[in-house]
């Protein structure tokens, strides 16, 4: 049997974006990256070959956040505009940072449900099938979530704390 | 096809276009043809056009803002994470996220993965010992040697400030052996830690781009050690102690091969 530890490296990018998306903050998603790693590194074993290596890192990452968010002491506090300040920052090139900026502060008004369906589906690509075992959910329900995260997304665009729709041209 | 309502008006072979059908749309989960289909159903609907447009550029947008995050550097502390090394204390991350050390093999820890997965886990505050040593260094060339990006913090067009910086942080002066008559040239360094003391390591590359690592660390406990070999895995390592000094050389080598290059690093150390 490989041992999946040997390619856990390859997938840390991706476990990184999809923390920082989900969580806001750049310290608090390394931590939920790391405590995803150890955890993946100390259940080696349960791993199914079958399954994707990447879809049961993200299964792990999201059952610890889900924990984590259980405690309310840990429960980061999302500040919509600063997260998206933070988040944005630099990147800011050829695109409309405030553009980017608002569409990341719309992310932090969804639902903790509606933001991870739609970052796992529209950022990490997963396909729908994966996300529902990712979640622990019915694809059905995957579906709808991910119909309301995208019209949340709309309506926020147009007027919630973004002004106008984001144009990332 | 003007103006159908969601799912109504479809040839009766066809599924209805509903959400489900739209969200596959825009994540390109459709065939060419239904794929066709919808987009000229959206062409008849120029509100849920608008709605599908609205939908895409949410994507986009996420893309651009998040994408960049995946193309930093990995943390040291997340590559050694994956590698199998456990961090004794919660607080590192931000602190190795700061800083420039490398914190994530402190503890005594430093095996492979598919060792920790047989041992209980270290012990905390457990001295260094050339046994770690080899371990710590072990696991630091697995980690880095495979970096395309960022394999060295300093590089070798800087070999001055390198050897200088590391020698100040260890507390010791290092030397960078020179090993061009065995094909490799110096890449660079970069700081980590062993224990709970800093270490340095150095990256040489032949011109295959096959890499070996030379790993120091001061304050070994066992002051004084023959050179020793630990094979984890694929990775060799000849590792000894000098004056309190630890050295390790690791590298996806023969045996054969990496002795013959540990003792011409061993002769250029002796003053």
């Amino acid at each position: 049997m490989t041992d999946p530890t040997s390619r856990l490296h390859e997938h840390i990018p991706a476990l990184r974006r999809y923390a920082r998306a989900l969580v806001g903050e750049a310290a608090l998603a390394d931590d939920l990256v790391q405590d995803c790693l150890e955890r993946a590194v100390s259940r080696a074993h349960q791993w199914r070959q079958t399954g994707s290596l990447r879809g049961w890192l993200f299964t792990i990452m999201h059952n610890i956040n889900a924990n984590q968010r259980r405690s309310a002491a840990r429960a980061p506090a999302w500040d919509p505009i600063e997260r998206a300040e933070n988040t944005v920052g630099q990147n800011g090139q050829q695109i409309d940072r405030i553009a980017l900026q608002e569409a990341v502060a719309a992310l932090a008004l969804l639902t903790a449900e509606q933001r991870q369906v739609l970052l796992l589906v529209a950022l990490e690509g997963l396909r729908y099938e994966e996300v529902a075992q990712v979640l622990g959910v019915p694809i059905g329900t995957v579906m709808s979530r991910l119909s309301r995260a995208r019209d949340r997304m709309r309506e926020l665009g147009r007027s919630g704390p973004g002004r106008a729709l984001w144009r990332v041209k | 096809m003007t103006n159908t309502p969601p799912g109504g008006g479809a040839p009766p072979t066809s599924p209805p276009i509903d959400d489900d059908m739209l969200n596959a749309y825009v994540d390109g989960r459709l065939d060419a043809p239904s794929r066709a289909r919808v987009a000229q159903w959206l062409e008849a609907n120029p509100e849920e056009a608008a709605r599908i447009a609205d939908w895409q550029e949410t994507g986009e947008a996420l893309r651009a803002a998040f994408d960049p995050v995946a193309a930093e550097p990995v943390p040291a502390a997340l590559a050694m994470a994956a590698a199998g090394s456990p961090r004794p204390h919660r607080s590192w991350l931000r602190q190795a996220a700061a800083a420039v050390a490398l914190l994530a093999l402190g503890g005594g820890a430093g095996f492979g993965a598919a060792e920790l997965l047989r041992t209980a886990p270290p012990q905390e505050h457990v001295a260094l010992d050339a046994v770690h040593l080899a371990g710590n260094a072990a696991v630091a060339h697995r980690v880095f040697a495979v970096e395309v990006r960022h394999p060295v913090e300093v590089g070798a067009e800087q070999q001055a400030h390198l050897v200088q910086w590391l020698s100040r942080r260890l507390g010791t002066k290092l030397v960078a052996p020179r090993l061009e008559a065995q094909g490799y040239r110096l890449v660079g360094g970069r700081l980590l830690s062993a224990g709970e003391g800093p270490a340095a390591q150095l990256m040489y590359e032949n011109r295959e781009g096959k890499r070996i690592t030379a790993f120091v660390a001061n304050g070994v406990a066992d002051g004084q050690t023959a050179f020793q070999f630990r094979q984890q895995g694929d990775v060799a390592t000849f590792y000894w102690v000098d004056n309190g000094t630890g050295y390790a050389l690791s590298g996806e080598l023969s045996r054969e091969a990496l002795l013959e290059i540990s003792r011409i690093v061993y002769s250029q150390l002796q003053p």
